[in-house]
This record gives structure tokens, C-alpha cells and sequence, in this order.
């Protein structure tokens, strides 16, 4: 079973490495860095921010450092392109070594660019957008959730696209039974939802930190997790609507299983585990194991609809049972503002 | 008022900073006074329906607030030490929310805004205001729908003269006028002569104290009970 066969990446280091100029390999091999580099650097220069600037050490050095740091992150990419153009390559020769050495200085420029320009090392960032229009009522609320993701929230939906594009590959390169093909469908549709719902979970506790004092306003916890997974399941609904390649089934199955996932997402919000990854992590497994069910059973997704109910009652008993305080004092003031809106 | 019946509280498991602690916080002014990381501000939490205790249960006007979570927080005014609100708002539309959840019309939230020199800053957006301007634009919200129980953790923290004579007398009105008012605050001298009660924390518990009438022998009560000394 393949959803991208071996002669894929070969052939893809082949145009990278044979076919290309070796300048233009450079350039596409340093966007590439960019680009990881990009998602890389906020986690780096987290730390170098605020308290160690007093330190007698030049900004240089801390930059130097931290584009080392990024580079370090990127050694599993770069390996695996190194392995790919070695296999390629082979038997090596001088010009073929440096054209190898040229994947690690791309992915160093790349860092030190991404460092150079970061802002955190520029001036020292306020939390929170510029706010250009008012809201009321739910229109707020909607704000509220989505002013904190920017344009993180495409970012949500790749773990998705990257689902749904294996699921139509792996239904591409192999010859499936119709009713294998609508099992890998639904298995690739549902674990789409859940990874964008665990992506979307992971980027609002980092970027929306419960608000304490609104607590103490006449809302009840089941008010605010209706309201975060009403929009969870909203943003969801474009996924829905790729999935139907999959068949006419496939779209309702997914759909039944959609209040069960966002009540489940709104819940794992509620937490105060340290590190975001725990939260995705959660989510995403829970996803996995979903998908797995459905794809052996897609009639069980009526079973999680049926269930959503208790879905909703226990993320609201996660909300009322929050430490709120304690939220803040493990991701918020170790990050220098404990009302920065930006936990680490 | 305000009831705790047997709560304990924990922010890490390990470490308990209530223990059963019951308690009724009647109306008038009532002070919490006590060493930094004794429990007042906790205490103030738990009230406000921003921490649910551990075990117990705490009582607005009789209902429980994590069960009547809507009604029993619809006389609640809170304000934290620290200006918490979202960076991802203007202050109007914070207002609007508390006006909308205090079903009180919107202009209430414009008037209380003027009385804390803030009208200008309706469509700022949160993060571009000062801490003292957050504080103000916390005591507006505190002022809508005139909340029968306030609870004012440092309230005069980050403000200036002006603003503080206008705090203070608005708590004293609303102490004269029946309403449950708690303060945690460092400063004792502005409060002195206005709490009708006062307690300190110590291991977990609060122990309240009798005020002497005379204005020096208050302050050196309520000394010592900021010190910790019961």
C-alpha cells in the first residue's frame, strides 16, 4: 500500500539535483529553509526574549545563536533531502559534494534571514492585533475567536489538506474495492476534521489564554463551549464540502461526527498541561483512533452524534473545573506579560 | 451576601491554599488583609466565579454559582489585581458584552466610561491603553447594571489621585447603600474608616476581628492583620 510511492521523492531529488541549475537548486532549496525556518523561528526566539537581552552578550551573538538553533531544528528535513540527493547523485564526485554541502548553507542562510527579520529581536512585540472595526453579540464573540488566529488560521486547515490529499492519493495508486475506496475516504475525510480541529485547538490556547476576569460575567461554562465549538464546526464545514470527492457518503458521515469533534476540541482547550503539543497530541490521536472506527464502520458516526450531548457536558465540566490563574502563571508570565495574549 | 461552606482550594495539587474554609461576607465593606500568598486574592476569586473550589460550595444571594452559574453572577462586579482583559478587543465592545450579559442598555456602559475619563477611548483597542487606563475602563464595567456585590482585588493600585478619590468615594456609596463590598488591599489608611469588618488569612482559614471604634486603634488593628497577626 503506498500513498506516495519511493520513485516520488527519487524523482524528485533527480529534478532537484540532475535537472536543475545548481543556483537555481540553491534558490529553491532556500525558499524551502524559509519556509520552515519561518514556522521554526517563533519557537526559538521565544527564549531570547525579554529578561536575557540585559545579559553582556551582543544581540549578534543571540542572533548567531538562535539561527544556529533553527538550523538544528531542520536537521531531520535536511538529512532526509541529503539521503534523497546522495541516492541520486551517486558515485559521488567533488562538484556533486559541494552541490550536498549547498542543502545545509541554504538552510543556514535561510535561518539567519528569518532571524535578521524576525521582530521579537527588533523591538519588543505588544500581544494582540490593531482593531479596525467594533463587534456586538455574537459577531464578538466570532471575533474573539478568530482576531487571535490571524492568518494562523489557514495554517489549520494543511494538516487537513495533507489528509485528504493522502486519502485521494492512496485511493489513486491503488486498485480498491468501491467499498475499500469509501472506508479510506471517510477515514481520510474524518481525520481531516480532527486535525484541523486539533491544529485550530493547539493555536487558540497559545493565542487566546482564558480570560479570568470575564468568568465572573453572568455566562455560564456550556454558553462558552457552545460557543467555541459552534465556531469550530462553522470553520470546519469547507472540509465537508472537499470530502464529497470521496462519494455522496462520505460528506454525511463526516458531518455526523462534526459536534462530537468540536465539543471534544472546545474541551481540550480547557486545560493547564504545560506545552501545546499536549493538546494536539491529544486531539489528534483521538482523531486518529475516530477515523480508525469510522473507516471499519462509518454507520458508527451516528452513534457520536448521538453522543455529542455527553461530548458537551464533559468540556463544559472541564471548563467550570479550569485553574485559571494557574494558566497564567505557567504560560503567560514566563513569557515576561502576563497579559501579552502570546503564551509560549 | 456571600457564603463559602467548607471550601478548600488548590491551584497545584501539592500545595492547598484554602482548607475548609466557611465564611459569609455580609453587606457593608469588609477588608481581607494578610501577607503576600496567604489566600486573599484566592478568596476573592472563588467569590467572583473565576476559580471553582476544590470541594464546598460558594453562595451568592443563596445560589450556588456553579450551578446557577447565569443568575448568580448577574449581581457580580469583579475587579482583578491585575487588568485582565483580552488584548483582542476594543473597550467598547467589552462594555458592550457586560452590557448585553447585565441586560442593561448600552449607553449605561458610555456613561460609565465618561465618569473614568475614557469616552475617547471607545474604539481603542485594548492593547494600545496603559495599565491605569485598563483599571478604569475595569471599574466601568464595574458600574453597570450597579452590581449588588463587588469584589475589588487592589483597587487602587495603578491609578492616579484623581481617579482614586473617585473609586473611593464610589465604594463608599455603594458600602452606605447595602451592597457586599470586599477589598484585598495592601493599602489600610483609605479603607480605615469606612469597613464595617476585617479579616486576615492564616493557614487557609480567615479570621475576622472586631474594629475598634477609634480611628487610631483601627489602623493598628487592621496592621495587624495585615501582618498576619490575628
Amino acid at each position: 500500500m503506498y500513498v506516495l510511492k519511493y520513485e516520488f521523492f527519487l524523482r524528485l531529488a533527480e529534478i532537484l539535483f540532475l535537472e536543475t541549475e545548481p543556483l537555481a537548486a540553491f534558490l529553491i532549496l532556500f525558499l524551502l529553509s524559509l519556509l520552515i525556518a519561518r514556522i521554526a523561528a517563533p519557537r526559538v526566539l521565544a527564549g531570547i526574549r525579554g529578561w536575557i537581552r540585559h545579559l553582556h552578550a551582543s544581540s549578534r551573538l543571540h542572533q548567531n545563536l538562535a539561527a544556529l538553533s533553527i538550523v538544528l531544528a531542520q536537521t531531520p528535513i535536511l538529512a532526509i533531502i541529503i539521503f534523497f540527493g546522495w541516492a541520486v547523485l551517486k558515485p559521488i564526485s567533488s562538484g556533486d559534494r559541494a552541490r550536498l554541502a549547498g542543502v545545509v548553507l541554504a538552510a543556514g542562510a535561510a535561518s539567519w534571514t528569518v532571524v535578521r527579520l524576525s521582530r521579537p529581536l527588533r523591538s519588543r512585540r505588544r500581544g494582540g492585533p490593531r482593531i479596525r472595526r467594533s463587534f456586538r453579540g455574537f459577531a464578538f464573540q466570532a471575533a474573539l475567536y478568530l482576531r487571535p488566529l490571524k492568518l494562523g488560521l489557514i495554517a489549520c486547515y494543511i494538516p487537513a489538506l495533507v489528509s485528504l490529499g493522502a486519502a485521494a492519493l492512496l485511493i489513486a495508486n491503488n486498485n480498491l474495492k468501491p467499498d475499500s475506496e469509501s472506508r479510506a475516504g471517510v477515514f481520510g475525510a474524518v481525520l481531516a476534521q480532527g486535525l484541523f480541529m486539533a491544529e485550530l485547538s493547539r493555536r487558540l490556547m497559545l493565542r487566546r489564554p482564558p480570560w479570568a476576569w470575564a468568568r465572573s460575567l453572568p455566562r455560564s461554562a456550556g454558553q462558552r463551549i457552545l460557543s467555541d465549538a459552534g465556531l469550530a464546526a462553522i470553520l470546519a464545514v469547507p472540509l465537508l464540502a472537499l470530502c464529497a470527492r470521496f462519494g455522496r457518503g462520505v460528506p454525511l458521515w463526516s458531518a455526523c461526527c462534526l459536534p462530537w469533534l468540536s465539543f471534544r476540541a472546545a474541551g481540550s482547550l480547557r486545560t493547564t498541561a504545560v506545552g501545546s503539543w499536549s493538546v494536539r497530541a491529544r486531539t489528534g490521536l483521538e482523531a486518529l483512533l475516530t477515523a480508525l472506527a469510522l473507516a471499519l464502520e462509518p454507520r458508527a458516526s451516528l452513534f457520536l452524534l448521538g453522543a455529542s450531548p455527553l461530548a458537551y457536558l464533559g468540556a463544559a465540566a472541564k471548563d467550570r473545573e479550569q485553574k485559571v490563574s494557574l494558566w497564567n502563571e505557567l504560560h503567560q508570565l514566563p513569557e515576561g506579560d502576563a497579559l501579552s495574549g502570546s503564551g509560549s | 451576601m456571600i457564603a463559602f461552606e467548607d471550601v478548600s482550594f488548590a491551584y497545584l495539587a501539592e500545595r492547598r491554599v484554602l482548607d475548609a474554609l466557611s465564611l459569609s461576607l455580609e453587606p457593608g465593606l469588609t477588608l481581607l488583609l494578610g501577607p503576600n500568598g496567604c489566600g486573599k486574592s484566592t478568596i476573592l476569586k472563588l467569590a467572583a466565579g473565576v476559580e471553582k473550589p476544590d470541594r464546598g460550595r460558594v453562595l451568592v444571594k443563596g445560589l450556588d454559582l456553579w450551578k446557577d452559574e447565569v443568575e448568580a453572577r448577574r449581581g457580580l462586579a469583579y475587579l482583578p489585581e491585575q487588568a485582565d482583559i483580552t488584548p483582542y478587543a476594543t473597550i467598547g465592545e467589552v462594555l458592550g458584552l457586560v452590557c448585553r450579559l447585565r441586560r442593561e442598555p448600552r449607553k449605561k456602559g458610555l456613561e460609565a466610561l465618561s465618569l473614568f475619563d475614557l469616552a475617547d477611548e471607545m474604539n481603542s483597542s485594548i492593547r494600545e491603553l496603559s495599565l491605569g487606563q485598563k483599571k478604569r475602563a475595569l471599574f466601568a464595567t464595574a458600574l453597570i447594571g450597579k452590581p449588588s456585590h463587588l469584589l475589588l482585588d487592589e483597587p487602587l493600585d495603578a491609578l492616579d489621585r484623581g481617579i482614586q478619590d473617585t473609586v473611593l468615594r464610589w465604594i463608599g456609596e455603594r458600602a452606605r447603600n447595602g451592597a457586599t463590598v470586599v477589598v484585598v488591599s495592601h493599602e489600610i489608611e483609605p479603607f480605615a474608616e469606612m469597613a464595617s469588618r476585617a479579616a486576615t488569612v492564616r493557614d487557609g482559614k480567615a479570621v475576622f476581628s472586631m474594629l475598634p471604634k477609634d480611628r487610631d486603634g483601627r489602623l493598628s488593628r487592621l496592621e495587624d492583620l495585615a501582618r498576619g497577626w490575628a
